[in-house]
């Protein structure tokens, strides 16, 4: 394979995995902004907290990780997506009859 | 204490309840933000995420949850589920065949007062035991109360704390797993699971997790609570716990056709 095929090939899965982040973190974030809400935070009060601690991050984080991210990575977002989701659906009210 | 005044009361106390679940959320939102960026997410990603998501939540759920919040038991009864472990577990408060004796209200040894306060001088033995009777873990019988499960089930504000409790203590466990020191120890931390699991025998696995996992946390309360009682005067503690969860992939029910979640879980590896 060429250098270039090479570099597209890298520049692809680079992509994917990128896209795929995005989608487990959405997965995340759904299930925890769901829980807040149904514990009485509005949505205006969770976006301003998060601002808040992004604030605190440090940069290079996300920076140094991306890309080299392992399957423990992977392992939390799974922990995180069913703990949440089953949190979010144990706070969900009980509907007569269902 | 009538109905009324119970109302005005939880009123008055909604503001501090609302404070512990805002300092909750608050913890809460820090430990995902940190695990969301020490996975690779950016704050862009994080915000636009949440952004994306606030936008998809009705108004009418905080409200609602604060107008509940109003009415319910308030806050400080939070060791209300250690009373269950001492009546279960302490011999005192046992018959002869190591069953939770019926307790009256009152009396200087062998009631739910003296229970109450050996748990707790500050917890109030009255709306201690009301508010277990209202979650249906014990039950009135003429003068006494028998306790019916040891395990509570908290609904409401209770429920709403217990819940950002658990999440935020799961969050610190999954924080400190991912960013701590090689020569610091990791917590607990597992889960076992299958691709393959025949929907029918849900509600099996349902039955045997309830079994497995209130027969360990039975005997995980009683390791804790020996270590309790047998600590030297004065020496420091910290709370800690242990938990159980059954996660499925979708995890509402597939019998009423709710939505279906839209992500796809990682493969493991």
């Amino acid at each position: 394979m060429s250098g270039a095929a090479n570099a597209r090939t890298r520049a692809e899965g680079a992509r994917r995995r990128l896209s795929l982040l995005r989608e487990l973190i959405h997965g995340v974030v759904d299930d925890f902004v769901r829980i807040l809400a149904r514990c009485g935070l509005t949505s205006e009060e969770t976006l301003g907290i998060v601002r808040e601690a992004c604030k605190r991050i440090p940069r290079d984080w996300a920076v140094i990780l991306r890309g080299i991210r392992g399957p423990d990575y992977f392992h939390t977002f799974g922990v995180l997506t069913t703990f949440l989701g089953i949190l979010e659906h144990n706070l969900q009210p009980r509907r007569h009859g269902a | 204490m009538s109905p009324a005044d119970s109302v005005r009361t939880g009123e008055k106390r909604a503001p501090s309840c609302l404070s512990s679940l805002s300092a909750l959320a608050r913890a809460i939102i820090r430990h995902v933000v940190r695990i969301l960026a020490r996975c690779g997410a950016t704050p862009q990603d994080i915000v636009s995420a949440v952004q994306h998501e606030c936008a998809q939540i009705p108004h009418h759920w905080a409200a609602e949850a604060r107008r509940a919040e109003a009415h319910q038991a308030p806050s400080e009864i939070s060791d209300v589920s250690h009373v269950l472990t001492v009546w279960f577990n302490e011999a005192a408060y046992l018959d002869a065949h190591g069953r939770p004796r019926a307790l009256p209200l009152e009396g200087a040894s062998t009631s739910v007062a003296a229970l109450v306060r050996s748990v707790d001088r500050k917890l109030d033995p009255r709306k201690v035991i009301t508010y277990l009777v209202r979650n249906r873990a014990v039950r009135r019988d003429g003068r006494r109360y028998v306790p019916r499960k040891r395990f509570l089930r908290l609904r409401g504000t209770q429920g709403y704390l217990f819940t950002l409790q658990t999440l935020s203590n799961m969050l610190g466990t999954i924080q400190h797993n991912l960013q701590r020191k090689r020569s610091e120890p990791a917590l607990f931390e597992y889960s076992a699971e299958n691709a393959r699991y025949p929907v029918s025998k849900l509600p099996q696995l349902d039955e045997y997790t309830r079994d497995l996992g209130g027969e360990t946390l039975s005997r995980f309360d009683l390791y804790l609570r020996q270590r309790e009682t047998t600590r030297r005067p004065g020496e420091p503690t910290v709370p800690v716990g242990l938990g159980f969860y059954v996660w499925r992939d979708p995890v509402r029910s597939l019998s009423r056709g709710r939505r279906n979640r839209r992500i796809k879980r990682p493969r493991r590896t």
